[in-house]
């Protein structure tokens, strides 16, 4: 399909844009003075916070608009926003992981951010779940749609909540990211993250949007 | 009477008709509660360290149970659907089933407590504070977890949903009721109760009112 | 442990680590989604282009 080559044309550019930040942020950039060669964790895990709650505000925006407007493609929309949403916030809690051991000697902190992500990756998986065990179509997109909105507007209260259960407990502060980070490599991989994540939503809708024509009307025998 | 009230009314009567039930989950909670200390070992300090956490997880665990069960009349008897033909707003029905949700784990929260000061040695001089974490707690479970009920009541694998949409959702309420019970039984040297309360009022404000918007497209046809 | 103390050494295994799993989930997910893609439209019996 000729309209196809707006999302592969995402990924043509997000791919080779990520391939190059990562590269000068592996490579080129400087070691930094506290945290050593770890830090370079940051030139990937940054962009994929970003992207992250970018994709989940998606979601959360493709909610209300199908609430409003009960446009079912914008039901579309959401489904491929959840599953990517969800996707990159899983990853954004390995890449966590991963930079916590060396720093913090523990795999997890309990850091706020990365707590909250945490429950976000069930909350918007569940709704994921959810879509998986409804049969009507129209329920589906009601019921996704009201649970992504309840979700998303839980998210803030959770990071506080966390925040302050957690501060009660831990001293250590979160680390300095962005400042201590050369910014080339960092800005690089967000917009190629930015690309990579804005043509995955879009094809993941198209199929969302193919499997609900093909649940209505199944195609006659070939 | 309103039909907030008589709503209301119809919940609370279905809660007493059920009460087998009730006493049902009762068991299953303080059951619950015992497994925990078994899974911890017998240290006394331990237990009465983590009192509060194992009450209210013992809670959470048993509000799957008492939400379900509210909309159990609406699904199987089909019940729902005969409610919203009257003219009463989706909204009033709402409220009426999530209140009486709430006062139905205050009631059972209120009751694991002499279980929790007997397991875990864990008591507090301050009732009446404790009640009102109980309160606002249950209601902070109950605002979500009706709403996901009606939901989850007519999907498949209901009984694996329900928890699964709302244990996220309510992970802030069950820091601040949990630490607010902690901080009831150990000594508030430094009066942090309040803002636990404060996040539980906030949460239960947030979640009653923008549940009771959505109810309606959650019910409709 | 790291930070609180001064320069955490090496960890460069932890970098490739990061990096390799970021690597693999993407490239991963997208071809997931290429691949569900094109099947759905098979199923259709769209002529691909």
């Amino acid at each position: 399909m000729r309209a196809d080559r707006f999302p592969y044309a995402m990924l043509a550019l997000g791919f080779p844009l990520l391939l190059w930040g990562s590269y000068w942020g592996l490579f080129l950039a400087p070691g930094e003075t506290y945290m050593g060669d770890v830090q370079r964790i940051m030139y990937v895990h940054v962009p994929t916070a970003w992207n992250a709650m970018l994709a989940l505000t998606f979601a959360f925006a493709c909610a209300v608009l199908f609430l409003l407007r009960g446009d079912p493609a914008w039901d579309a929309r959401l489904e491929g926003a959840l599953e990517v949403g969800v996707t990159l916030s899983g990853l954004l809690c390995l890449q966590g992981a991963i930079w916590a051991k060396p720093t913090w000697g523990v795999w997890w902190d309990w850091d706020p951010r990365l707590t909250t992500t945490a429950v976000m990756v069930f909350a918007f998986g569940g709704i994921l779940a959810l879509r998986q065990f409804v049969d009507d179509p129209v329920k589906r997109a009601t019921w996704s749609a009201v649970a992504a909105v309840i979700a998303y507007v839980d998210v803030p209260i959770v990071y506080f909540s966390v925040k302050w259960w957690n501060s009660l407990h831990q001293t250590q502060s979160s680390p300095e990211t962005v400042s201590r980070a050369f910014h080339w490599p960092l800005r690089i991989n967000a917009v190629g993250m930015l690309f990579l994540m804005t043509g995955l939503i879009s094809l993941r809708a198209r199929l969302a949007a193919l499997r609900r024509d093909e649940e209505l009307a199944p195609p006659g025998p070939r | 009477m309103s039909p907030l009230r008589a709503a209301l009314r119809k919940d609370l009567l279905l809660h007493w008709r059920t009460r087998a039930q009730v006493v049902a989950v009762y068991g299953f909670g303080a059951s619950a509660l015992l497994l925990f200390s078994f899974a911890v070992g017998p240290s006394a300090g331990v237990l009465r360290e983590h009192a509060a956490g194992f009450l209210w997880l013992g809670l959470l665990l048993s509000s799957t149970l008492t939400l379900a069960e509210s909309f159990h009349a609406e699904a199987e008897h089909r019940a729902l659907e005969g409610l919203l033909l009257l003219p009463v707003s989706p909204r009033a029905l709402y409220y009426a089933k999530a209140l009486a949700n709430a006062l139905a784990l205050a009631a059972l929260g209120a009751g694991l407590v002499p279980v929790m000061v007997i397991l875990y040695d864990a008591a507090t001089p301050r009732i009446p504070a404790l009640l009102g974490i109980i309160l606002l707690g249950s209601a902070g479970l109950s605002a979500p977890g009706t709403l996901y009920a009606a939901m989850t009541s007519q999907a498949r694998a209901r009984q694996t949903l329900l928890p699964l949409l709302l244990f996220p959702l309510v992970v802030p309420v069950l820091l601040a009721a949990v630490k607010g019970t902690a901080l009831l039984i150990h000594g508030d040297p430094m009066g942090q109760l309040r803002s636990w309360a404060l996040l539980l009022v906030c949460f239960n404000v947030i979640h009653w009112s923008l549940c009771g918007l959505l109810f309606e497209r959650v019910v409709e046809d | 442990m790291g930070a609180a103390s001064g320069v955490i050494s090496g960890g460069w295994g932890f970098v490739w680590a990061a990096y390799g799993v970021s690597a693999v989930i993407l490239i991963g997910y997208a071809v997931s989604v290429h691949a569900r893609y094109r099947a759905q439209r098979r199923r259709r019996g769209e002529v691909k282009p």
